[in-house]
């Protein structure tokens, strides 16, 4: 599906296996970091090793490495590049970085977001990574973020009680003194799934569903 | 031989022990308390197993406070429960959407998914589950008959022999790589490389943080395995339209049939005494098991090449290895004290919180604990069989949610996962990047599990050696002059040569292209 | 169901706007943060306290374990939070004493970021040695040991600049015995190899290694706090061995945001102290070692101002300093 940016490598030339030749140079380009990271960090003797004396030896470890596959890359015949799709990447990335800010609210310099808890971060992941394929169906995909999100607060909040931010401290104000904070979160899980179903019996009508292709797979263990 | 007879009889005891319980409108009636809490603990550590990210630390902490109601035995039971129940569950998610939980089910992820690429899912689960169970019967055996004398194994191992038995760990690295050789090595390094990451155990000073505080404290083996698996998968399904869905083929069979039993029976048997025999060692040797049983399976193999295509060996092996490891890493616990990883160290909270406090003396002083405990691993692991079966019809059918819907729903769950480990959005952000370092390295032609593998044992593998050379004054032949620390090297170079000669004998061409 | 999907659409547009200002603390959960993973003392105290706490106030008292940077890491989160007495934090004497002096960077300021509201306990360090590779039954045959041969024994800690790193170095400095430094992570690694003989002496934490003591694993010499304690009365302490006025413990104690309001920090002191002193509470912590102590704010607010004068001695003298 990769329309976005379907490259490979330099053709012919004097470049013979793309994938070792670049490849090579990325592992060179991260011994490099290590080794400029570490630059100011004391080897240390045998007896006293320091801490640099590892991350160093390793970061030319992995410079070797990468110079024998730049050297493979232009003595032989190798694979060419993959194409990458920029569209998944970016709106994958993005759905999690929303849900990492939106979670437990974010404070970085003039960039303030309160806590907004699953209520808010879950759909929000789900709803966003859902573009990352062009199959994608808007109201199906509000449809799995509501109810998963309803279902997550009961099974990780009410079941498991890990400590995950649920809503705005706002939003459970609303609900009468009296609530218990289960009850609150439980009626709230219950309008989500709720929400999930009356849009689901809404577009019953009007859906119609197609058949889904299962191809075999020709990718399966080449990586 | 009495002794354990009777001692074993003592513990089955306590585990169907009756206790009157009031129950609201019956009045009190007897209960089997400890085989109920036995089943709870199994239920939901399969279940935060089965979820991607959420570990028995967390899960079991949070569930801290709901024991203090029991007794002590039955807590302890059930948080025993938790913790094997994990192990298991995550080995589901290692076959169905390749995400390995724990560093243990690394390995599962190379044959287990690509069975349930092939349609074998069922078989894969179904083998997994049948050779845990094996495994957990016979380590509890082992544990009851034998645990006393092997914690004095335990003694032996010093700072020089971890460190000769990380070489060794690192050696199954290169051997579990499916192409180059070289490509592997690579990744071994970088692997450790980013092991260490973070403040310098020795000298306090940072390391590669960028000044960044939450990296003071190294990177999160959960968020490189999600980053670097979990998203990075969804990366790469996403590119090809037509590997979308996990499941391409007609769902085969839903549990192993004869032949696949034939094929599995030895890689069981031989898993369970590898992961038994280094779940015992204190360290966290456990770790070790699945990657040894693999790394053996694929040596006597036949045909090695089926090995990252589907072998069900590569899943019966090491999944017996991880759950006879998990029962066996108790013993350091029960007989010492001493917890050998973050679970058991939790699991001594967790006792001293019921008034227990773990020691050498546990043994004698607690007997019906100790005991009560041991059998409970056996009922336990009936249990998690029981449960597991008929969940594969539920998985398996799982697998056909059109890739659209999955993968939204898995980058959901791992976000949540990821996040109740330590609370920090950041690790949140961290999956992500790491996702793109895995979608990247799988374009440039690299495995993410030697990496992974490097990462775990790197960092024991610097202290170690560290502390090895400090105890010995810097003076390197310390590793050679100890017994069993030499014995271990010497292993480990007999593996590598193993590993290398085909390919040198072929030619050069072998280590550079696959 | 309709009236639910009115409220959640409401409930949208008061985003932001400040929640009603609470007539009786506490009317929601309160979370504590643990500035250590799960599983050690300064978890298990927690929730002990929390515990009690959930039953004594009627709301959930939820830890929150967040570990990282010595304690550090979540030590901030709560001298950030707001002072409504709905972020606590189980503070020790390692992110209120300790690292202010040992790290470079200090994120918070351990005195005036934050308000003392209940002390917990004490929990004394205790010197332990391998019965097998050391002969010496009394500190000073051991530093008359130790001398006899320089660099001899080797010092096994939990990891740098902790309480248990820094009782060794005042030892160290006090004696002028030279032993090196092995560090571990955590007790447990490093409990396991002083069993086995790998290193020789440690002065760990006395929850950790008081039954392999008993047990005689381990041969407990001296206790590092000014009296001797309960659960050990036969082990003397170091002042007692001829190391005059010797004292380093370890202790735990509760903490709010600073501006904290008066009402809600006596109210927590008094519940706390109520829970103390449950025969419960009591049992538990004598079993961990844990002395309990029982303080007001102000008195904890000077012994916290004491503690972290006496450590910032102690980690110059060691040199110790993380950057």
């Amino acid at each position: 599906m990769a329309v976005d940016a379907e490259r490979s490598g330099t053709p012919g030339g004097f470049v013979r296996g793309p994938q070792s030749l670049v490849s090579g140079l990325v592992l060179i380009a991260l011994a490099a970091l290590a080794l400029w990271l570490t630059r100011d960090l004391p080897q240390g003797t045998l007896r006293a090793m320091g801490p640099a004396m590892l991350p160093r030896w390793l970061a030319i470890a992995v410079g070797l490495c990468g110079i024998a596959l730049v050297v493979a890359g232009l003595v032989r015949d190798g694979h060419q590049l993959e194409g990458y799709s920029l569209r998944g990447a970016s709106v994958v990335v993005t759905a999690i970085l929303l849900f990492g800010v939106a979670i437990r609210g974010f404070d970085f310099q003039a960039f303030k977001v309160p806590t907004l808890g699953l209520m808010i971060a879950g759909p929000l992941a789900i709803f966003v990574s859902g573009f990352a394929t062009p199959e994608v169906r808007a109201r199906e995909l509000l449809i799995l973020a509501l109810s998963l999100t309803g279902l997550c607060m009961l099974l990780f909040g009410d079941l498991l009680n890990l400590p995950i931010p649920m809503y705005p401290q706002a939003f459970a104000d609303l609900y009468p003194a009296g609530w218990s904070s289960d009850g609150r979160l439980r009626m709230t899980a219950a309008v989500f799934l709720g929400l999930a179903v009356l849009i689901y019996l809404a577009g019953r009508r009007t859906a119609s569903r197609e058949p889904i292709d299962v191809v075999p797979d020709e990718h399966a263990g080449t990586v | 031989m009495g002794d354990l007879i009777s001692n074993l009889s003592l513990g089955f005891g306590v585990v169907f022990q009756f206790v009157p319980v009031d129950v609201p409108g019956i009045g009190v009636v007897p209960l089997p308390m400890n085989i109920f809490l036995c089943f709870v603990g199994c239920l939901v550590g399969t279940l935060i197993g089965v979820l991607p990210g959420v570990g028995p630390v967390a899960s079991i902490a949070m569930l801290l406070p709901i024991t203090f109601k029991f007794d002590p035995v039955g807590a302890l039971i059930m948080l025993a429960g938790i913790y094997y129940g994990a192990q298991y569950g995550g080995s589901t998610t290692a076959i169905l959407v390749n995400i390995p939980g724990e560093a243990t089910s690394v390995v599962t992820t190379l044959d287990g998914h690509q069975m349930a690429r092939r349609g074998r899912a069922g078989v894969a689960l179904g083998i997994a589950a049948i050779g845990s169970f094996f495994a957990g019967c016979v380590a509890t055996v082992f544990i009851a008959a034998l645990g006393a004398p092997l914690t004095k194994l335990a003694l032996i191992f010093g700072p020089a022999e971890y460190f000769s038995l990380m070489v060794m760990g690192l050696v199954f690295a290169v051997v579990l790589a499916r192409g180059s050789i070289l490509r592997a090595g690579a990744m071994i390094f970088f692997g450790i490389l980013l092991s260490t990451v973070g403040t310098d155990l020795e000298t306090g000073q940072e390391r590669m943080t960028f000044g960044m505080q939450f990296l003071s404290d190294g990177i999160d083996f959960a968020v490189l395995a999600m980053g670097l698996f979990g998203i990075a998968e969804i990366l790469r399904n996403l590119d090809h339209t037509e590997v979308r869905d996990v499941v391409k083929q007609a769902i085969g069979r839903l549990l192993p049939g004869w032949q696949d039993f034939k094929d599995s029976a030895l890689p069981i048997l031989r898993g369970t005494f590898i992961g038994g025999t280094l779940g015992i060692l204190p360290g966290n040797g456990a770790v070790l098991g699945p990657f040894a049983s693999y790394t053996v399976e694929k040596k006597l193999a036949k045909d090695p090449r089926r090995f990252g295509q589907g072998a069900i060996e590569g899943v019966a092996g090491p999944e017996s290895a991880n759950n006879a490891g998990a029962q066996t890493s108790f013993i350091p616990l029960l007989t010492l004290g001493i917890p050998p990883n973050a679970v058991m160290a939790l699991m001594v909270g967790a006792m001293t919180i019921h008034g227990i406090v773990p020691g050498p003396q546990v043994m004698t002083k607690n007997a019906n604990l100790f005991w009560g405990m041991i059998a409970s691993m056996w009922v336990g692991n009936l249990m998690l069989l029981v449960i597991n079966l008929p969940m594969i019809g539920v998985w398996v059918r799982l697998l056909k949610v059109p890739y659209r819907l999955m993968f939204p729903a898995i980058l959901m769950f791992c976000c949540i996962g990821i996040y109740s480990i330590n609370s920090l959005p950041t690790d949140v952000f961290f999956i992500a990047m790491f996702g793109l370092i895995g979608y990247a390295l799988i374009k440039f032609g690299f495995e993410p599990a030697p990496l992974l593998l490097g990462f775990v044992l790197g960092k024991l593998m610097e202290e170690n050696l560290r502390r090895a050379l400090i105890i010995s004054r810097g003076d390197m032949m310390t590793f050679v002059e100890r017994p069993v620390s030499a014995g271990l090297l010497a292993v480990a170079i007999a593996l590598l040569a193993i590993a290398l000669l085909p390919s040198i004998r072929k030619g050069r061409d072998e280590v550079f292209v696959e | 169901m309709k009236a639910w999907v009115a409220a959640l659409v409401g409930g949208m547009a008061l985003f932001g706007t400040a929640a009603a200002e609470a007539q009786s603390y506490p009317n929601r959960p309160v979370r504590v943060i643990v500035p250590f993973a799960a599983g050690g003392t300064t978890d298990i105290f927690a929730r002990l306290v929390a515990d009690k706490l959930s039953q004594s106030l009627g709301q959930q008292f939820i830890i929150e374990n967040r570990g990282g940077a010595g304690g550090n890491i979540g030590a901030d989160a709560v001298a950030k939070a707001a002072p409504d007495g709905y972020t606590l934090v189980m503070g020790t004497v390692g992110t209120h004493a300790i690292n202010a002096s040992l790290y470079a960077k200090m994120p918070y300021d351990a005195l005036t970021d934050f308000t003392p509201v209940a002390f917990t306990a004490g929990v004394p360090n205790l010197m332990v040695v391998n019965p097998k590779t050391v002969k010496a039954t009394t500190v000073q045959a051991f530093i008359a040991e130790a001398k006899a041969t320089p660099k001899k024994f080797n010092m096994a800690s939990s990891g740098n600049g902790t309480s248990i790193h820094l009782s060794g170095e005042m030892f160290k400095q006090a004696t002028g015995v030279e032993m090196p430094h092995v560090p571990y992570r955590g007790s447990g690694p490093a409990i396991n190899d002083l069993v086995g003989g790998q290193v020789d002496v440690m002065f760990d934490n006395l929850p950790s290694s008081i039954e392999q003591a008993k047990a005689g694993n381990l041969r407990a010499l001296a206790v590092t706090s000014s009296a001797r304690s309960a659960a050990l009365p036969d082990t003397p302490t170091l002042h007692e061995s001829g190391l005059p006025d010797f004292e380093a413990s370890s202790w735990f104690a509760l903490f709010g945001p600073k501006g904290l309001p008066p009402e809600i920090t006596t109210k927590l002191n008094e519940e706390v102290r109520k829970a103390l002193q449950t025969p419960e509470l009591k049992q538990r912590f004598a079993d961990l070692g844990g002395e309990i102590r029982l303080m007001t704010p102000d008195e904890l607010g000077a012994y916290v101002k004491a503690e972290h004068a006496k450590w910032a001695k102690a980690v110059k003298a060691a040199g110790a300093r993380l950057e």
